[in-house]
């Protein structure tokens, strides 16, 4: 009865806890409505980049039949898309720049596709698209920043893919590059016609253009119809999944898809097993191996430089390594150190058995640097003649090697080095005609796999005599001992890995949260603050339940109870409340902090689940917070009670000194400076916990401080009791009231403070080589990669770099590994981020690390496990995308689909390479071999060439796609992205801040309404009500200093450790303008709430008294 | 043993940190059977409302005995002490405190909410609440705030919230206090009708010796002692 009569008769007087609660309660649940919508757009945005597919085999540089596709969608009554797909840069020669359009964009994605691509669109009516011979597609990422519509023109340049390797020796040069000139734009794509279709996560798409996969093929001179990308969706079958997708695919591919190629040899006694990529890698040969075990035999060719004996010199021919059985002409037991020529070299060196013979032979290292090594050997026997071949033929022991098999003439040949074309001969050139790849030489395969075996593999074919398999049995026992997997032919789950990658690195809506931690905090010490007023105002009502028998748990209960009902109908508004500031959240964070989110748009969805948890949590809250405000209300006599009103002090047994508090306020500090020394703070790997928790303990320390300082000013004798004196006592009649202003505006000043000391910018201090850019002056990428060493003369030769330019310019290259983004720039997840591989004696003392001890060479140290690399990555990368910690593994699968795992061994702190794992170059080429050249590079220069330089490895480069920035530039992107979080902060901070503010003004405006009658007093002995009015000024502006103060201080202490140790610097002019503001701000509260409160004379109110 | 008793009851406060403590009155005794009625007179600030806050347990005496009912007061725990006030005190205050969120009737019906009393049907304390409102003349104004009554009028409903959980002791502290002489004498009237009727113990507080004059017995507080008159 009570509790229906109190809620009906209070309600107006209590809207402060209505609104209290309701603001609690719209932002916990809006913060929630955040994460929610952010997630379903992620979704969405996934959903859009993936279409209808579940399922995809990416073979990168190595192609299978397109026919596979056909086969797949039998078995698997599906869809199957064969793609071409390539990277390259798309320039529009028509570009009007006056205009604004741009000529070129480098590091697009080019997709070659067939009708059945846009089958797997999100949107069904898609699969109408025609396809034409001379038009394409852009979407429209690619189509803004070309800043071109409809029927434009655009040309493409692209690398030829082979499957030999470009780093590989013998894999010719590395200057192939393909144009596609004058394709007219037919449509621009949009998200549901697959225009922001990306193999990996992120909300956004890469540039894009669609080609008739024929075309391209035509375009780069591709023969057969081939393809290094497979889509498979809408699948009929109910279980449908990638493991079937992976058991149908070991049924139906052929030899030929993974690059595996067989042909007789010797007569038509051998079967000579052999790869398209020339040298068999280990997995393959592995297989073949298993074949006819007993009797086959490794053979591997290689092209020498020169043959030299006896003073005279026979150059660039081949010679082969063989294993017994691989020839019945050649014996069986040739030692290391012995070799058969045949009797056209004999010939030609003046040799004999006995004879000794050198061998010259480059074998390739790092960046196409060719070394050259030579062996000896003695030669055992010479060899009869072999046969002639006529044109097209090859020899039986020669692979088509690449730049040399198909070449007229030996000065023809382009084998990835010079040739001397002065040295060959016209009996070379003769010997070519007739013999062609013939070796001239053969080593034992042992001495040969010694002098000749890469990355890429020890044999160049495997021999199996005939009489062991029939031709028809030849594919099926092959296939019984290397599997798809091995051929690198597997089927990754897609969709699993889009939907897992869309819930998100971090949880925007748990951050908003977070962010929103002062409007909260705010709210609820309002809430409670009000909650308090009004239990005040009833006092005598209490004293009266006390003294009829109510007990004080009853009593209180009843105007707690009183409080939550409240807070619910406060919570009720604030979900509704919750909808505009959800929507506002998500507005800012595509067009104010844009920089956080790539100004991605965001969906806004209405959840019931985030409303009603927001709900259940901010009453919870607001519960808590009227708890605590109350709990020590109602402890008094009920005669006090009833004879004091809202007059009533708590009162304290004894004088209090303040001793505890100041005892407590000390160990607080020195606490939180203990901590900070031996954690590094702010500093420190674990900045944001470091800074909280320190913080939180400089708050308390200074709030314990005034709680000291309150309590001897409340008893202070002695001074004249004017009108500043009687202020300044005043603050401490109502300490409990005084201290939580003091707390709230200390703690939103201190957020605000100390978030404006973390914004920093990428260009201070960049040239220092523990900044985030490595002390580095340019970062470039290129979509083409890069074989040759650009620090040397032959390489910059090659492609026409500027040699006057450059002559202070050092570059370091890193290999790459395309993955997910996971900087901070990808709001999606990433499972399998970018990996870069590197000589970690190329960034020697470069970065920051977070560990003390830590340094590159961890890249370097051996695995202690096998399968588990160690890596280095950027602290945002380690801790927000990846949510790992030092030592954490993450999983990947070479390019073989063996798993393996990196090991975070090192973690660099706020640098530009953010976003991806960085490994020993020696370990990237052992699970990526395949991966040929560098598509990442850092550079130094001197700081005044900077732009000379970028602009120039553009402009030069521009073929392989090459983009150069300065790096402090590209740092300055990652710092945006926090700094735009950081805003976040500030703006809500800010908020809290305000109602901290809004607060004092209703503390000023409570503190006089109690004291009217003491105030009507003074006027009655004398004191005019300026006067008055200005006491009440004084007195509530010390506890505003107090808290800008108290504030300001833990804060600048809290974040010193990270302004020593971060190149953002102190931002001393603008925290001088903000704390001016806050107290410009406060100060008009006080003086609005003292005017309104004292508009007129307080006499009147004496003589109710 | 008498059912109120007060023997040598004294009470005192602390003074200032340091200082001497502030002696209210010392050895102060009373004593009143069932249906007996005694005022307390004395000056301003003599400590007579802290006699009776003592009585009423709403205050502990420095030393001393008060037992009624055989029960001893100032060792009662607080649960025990606000069952005490509850069921066996009917307090009437100088100001009526009445709550003003609620009507006349439920008013006087907030102290069967305090959860001591016996479990009675709702229709049986509704009937005892406006049958004591009959007995103070206010049978037409159950359902009126008390915004909405007269000085006089509220105080008779303060007298009828004190009745309602049928208490034995009845303490009134200045209940004429704020009322004109006429409303005053209308109020003593009811309180001494209402204590004959229902066999009450009733002590009151009083400038007024007229008004003492009608109760049984008559104490006088002044200058820390007690003396009956």
């Amino acid at each position: 009865m009570l509790l229906r009569c109190n809620i009906a008769h209070f309600w107006r007087r209590n809207l402060g806890v209505i609104l209290g609660s309701a603001l609690c309660t719209m932002v916990l649940a809006g913060a929630l409505l955040v994460g929610d919508s952010v997630r379903e757009s992620l979704h969405r945005i996934a959903e859009q980049r993936i279409g209808q597919v579940d399922s995809l085999l990416f073979t990168e540089d190595r192609f299978f039949r397109e026919a596979l596709a056909t086969q797949l969608e039998e078995k698997l009554d599906a869809t199957a898309a064969p793609i071409f797909i390539l990277r390259g840069s798309v320039s529009n020669p028509d570009a009007d720049e006056e205009t604004g359009q741009i000529a070129r964009v480098p590091n697009i994605q080019v997709l070659g596709i067939d009708e059945r691509f846009f089958q797997l669109a999100p949107r069904d009516s898609a699969a109408s698209l025609p396809l034409e011979d001379g038009r394409v597609y852009v979407n429209q990422r690619l189509a803004k920043r070309l800043a071109i519509d409809n029927g434009a023109t655009l040309n493409i340049r692209l690398e030829e893919p082979a499957l030999f390797s470009r780093d590989a020796p013998l894999s010719g040069t590395s200057d192939k590059v393909a144009r596609i000139s004058r394709q007219k734009v037919s449509k621009i794509l949009g998200p549901e016609e697959f225009g922001n279709f990306a193999l990996h996560g992120s909300q956004i798409p890469p540039y894009t253009i669609y080609i008739p996969i024929q075309s391209l093929r035509d375009g780069i001179e591709t023969e057969g119809q081939k393809a290094n990308l497979l889509l498979i969706g809408k699948s009929a079958q109910t279980e449908f999944s990638t493991n079937m997708a992976n058991d149908v695919l070991e049924e139906v591919w052929a030899l030929e898809d993974g690059g595996i190629e067989y042909l007789k040899v010797n007569d038509g006694r051998d079967w000579s097993l052999r790869s398209g990529s020339i040298f068999i890698n280990h997995v393959l040969e592995k297989g073949f191996r298993k074949v006819a075990p007993a009797t086959n035999a490794g053979v591997m060719t290689y092209l020498v430089n020169a043959f030299e004996a006896n003073g005279r010199t026979a150059p660039y021919s081949f010679a082969t390594a063989f294993q017994p059985g691989a020839a019945p002409e050649l014996p069986n037991n040739l030692a290391d150190d012995e070799i058969l020529v045949n009797q056209w070299l004999a010939e030609d060196l003046g040799l004999k058995p006995g004879s000794e013979l050198s061998l010259k032979y480059f074998i390739t290292q790092g960046r196409r640097e060719l070394k050259e090594s030579t062996a000896t050997f003695k030669v055992r026997a010479i060899l009869p003649m072999p046969k002639k071949f006529s044109k097209g033929q090859e020899s039986d022991w020669t692979p088509a090697f690449p730049g040399l098999s198909d070449e007229e003439n030996c000065r023809d040949w382009e084998p990835g080095f010079a040739i001397d074309e002065n040295k060959i001969r016209e009996k070379d050139e003769d010997y070519w005609d007739d013999y062609r790849g013939t070796p001239k030489a053969y080593i034992n395969l042992s001495a040969g796999q010694k002098m000749w075996s890469n990355r890429w593999g020890q044999t160049t074919g495997i021999r199996i005599p005939v009489h062991k398999i029939a031709k028809d049995d030849l594919d099926n026992t092959i296939k019984e001992y290397v599997t798809a997997s091995d051929a690198g032919l597997h089927f990754k789950d897609l969709r699993g890995k889009a939907l897992e990658s869309a819930k998100g690195s971090i949880d925007l809506g748990e951050y908003i949260s977070y962010f929103s931690f002062f409007i909260i905090l705010a709210s609820l010490a309002l809430t409670g603050m009000l909650f308090v007023f009004s239990i005040e105002q009833r006092n005598q009502q209490a004293g009266v339940l006390l003294a009829i028998g109510y007990t004080e748990g009853k009593v209180r209960r009843l105007f707690l109870i009183e409080g939550i009902v409240l807070a619910i109908a406060g919570g009720i508004v604030g979900c509704i409340l919750s909808l505009v500031y959800a929507k506002g959240i998500l507005w800012g964070l595509t067009n104010v902090w844009k920089d956080a989110t790539g100004a991605m748009q965001f969906d806004f969805t209405t959840n019931f689940v985030a409303i009603s948890m927001g709900f259940a949590i901010g009453i919870f809250m607001a519960a808590i917070a009227l708890w605590l405000a109350s709990h020590k209300q109602l402890r008094k006599e009920p005669r006090e009670l009833l004879n004091a009103g809202d007059q009533l002090e708590i009162r304290t047994k004894g004088r209090p000194t303040g001793k505890l508090s100041h005892f407590l306020s000390i160990a607080l500090f020195v606490g939180g400076l203990l901590y900070i020394t031996f954690t590094g703070g702010s500093g420190s790997g674990a900045a944001s916990a470091n800074f909280f928790l320190s913080g939180f303990l400089f708050l308390l320390a200074a709030l314990f401080f005034f709680n000291g300082r309150l309590a001897r000013i409340a008893y202070h004798q002695g001074d004249t009791p004017d009108l500043n004196v009687l202020g300044f006592r005043n603050t401490a009649r109502r300490r409990g009231r005084s201290l939580v202003t003091i707390g709230v505006l200390a703690s939103g000043v201190f957020m605000v403070v100390a978030v404006s000391s973390f914004h920093v910018t990428g260009e201070r201090d960049w040239e220092k080589k523990t900044s985030g850019t490595g002390g580095f002056a340019i970062v470039a990428k290129s979509a083409i990669p890069i074989y040759n060493d650009l620090n040397t003369k032959q390489g910059r030769e090659e492609f026409g770099l500027d040699e006057k330019i450059l002559a202070k310019t050092n570059i370091v290259p890193f290999r790459v590994r395309e993955g997910d983004d996971a900087s901070c720039l990808n709001l999606n997840k990433a499972t399998e981020p970018t990996i870069l591989g590197i000589n970690p004696s190329e960034l020697a003392g470069r970065f920051k690390f977070a560990g003390t001890k830590h340094d590159w060479s961890l890249l370097d140290a051996d695995k202690n496990v096998p399968d588990i690399l160690p890596g280095i990555a950027d602290q945002n990368t380690v801790t927000y995308a990846l949510q790992q910690k030092l030592g954490g593994l993450i999983d990947y699968k070479d390019e073989n689909g063996r798993p393996f795992q990196i090991r975070i061994a090192g973690v660099i702190q706020g640098s530009l390479l953010q976003g991806r794992i960085l490994i020993a170059e020696k370990y990237f080429i052992e699970k990526f071999p395949s991966q040929a050249g560098y598509r990442y590079f850092l550079a130094d220069t001197k700081s005044e060439e900077i732009e000379t330089v970028a602009a120039h490895l553009s402009n030069i480069l521009h073929d392989q796609g090459m983009e150069a920035h300065p790096a402090w530039k590209r740092l300055g992107e990652f710092l945006a992205v926090q700094n735009s979080y950081l805003s976040i902060f500030q703006a809500l901070g800010g908020l809290g801040l305000l109602l901290g503010t809004a607060g004092l003004g209703i503390v000023v405006a409570r503190n006089l309404m109690e004291r009217r009658h003491e105030l009507g007093l003074l006027e009655a002995i004398g004191y005019s009500l300026q006067s008055i009015r200005k006491m009440a000024i004084v007195e509530h502006r010390w506890l505003m200093l107090w808290g800008l103060a108290a504030g300001t201080g833990t804060a600048l202490i809290a974040v010193w450790p990270a302004i020593l140790s971060r190149q953002g610097g102190f931002p001393a002019s603008e925290l001088g303008v903000l704390l001016l503001g806050l107290a410009a701000s406060s100060l008009f509260w006080i003086w609005l709430a003292t005017i309104l409160s004292l508009k007129n004379s307080a006499i009147p109110d004496l003589r109710k008294e | 043993m008498s059912f109120l008793q007060l023997s040598k009851v004294s009470k005192s406060y602390e003074g200032p940190a340091g200082g001497q403590s502030i002696l209210v009155f010392q050895d102060a005794n009373l004593e009143l059977e069932p249906g007996q009625s005694a005022a307390i007179v004395g000056p301003s600030g003599s400590g007579k409302s802290t006699l009776l806050n003592i009585i009423g347990a709403l205050d502990k005496p420095t030393s001393g005995i008060v037992q009624v009912d055989g029960q001893n007061i100032p060792e009662l725990q607080d649960k025990a002490a606000a069952a005490f006030r509850n069921l066996t005190v009917g307090f009437i205050f100088q100001i009526h405190h009445l709550l003003p969120q609620c009507t006349v009737l439920e008013n006087v019906l907030v102290p069967t909410q305090a959860g001591h009393t016996k479990k009675e049907h709702v229709g049986v304390i509704n009937q005892r609440a406006r049958s004591l409102l009959g007995d103070v003349g206010l049978s037409q104004r159950v359902q009126h705030r008390p915004g909405e009554l007269s000085g006089g009028e509220r105080q008779r409903v303060s007298v009828a919230r004190a009745l309602i959980n049928q208490p034995k002791i009845l303490l009134a502290d200045e209940p004429t206090g704020a009322l004109d002489q006429e409303n005053s004498s209308n109020l003593v009237d009811i309180l001494l009708k209402l204590q004959k009727e229902k066999n009450l113990t009733l002590i009151v507080v009083t400038h007024s010796m007229p008004i003492a004059e009608k109760m049984d017995q008559v104490y006088r507080l002044e200058n820390g002692t007690m003396q009956k008159l």
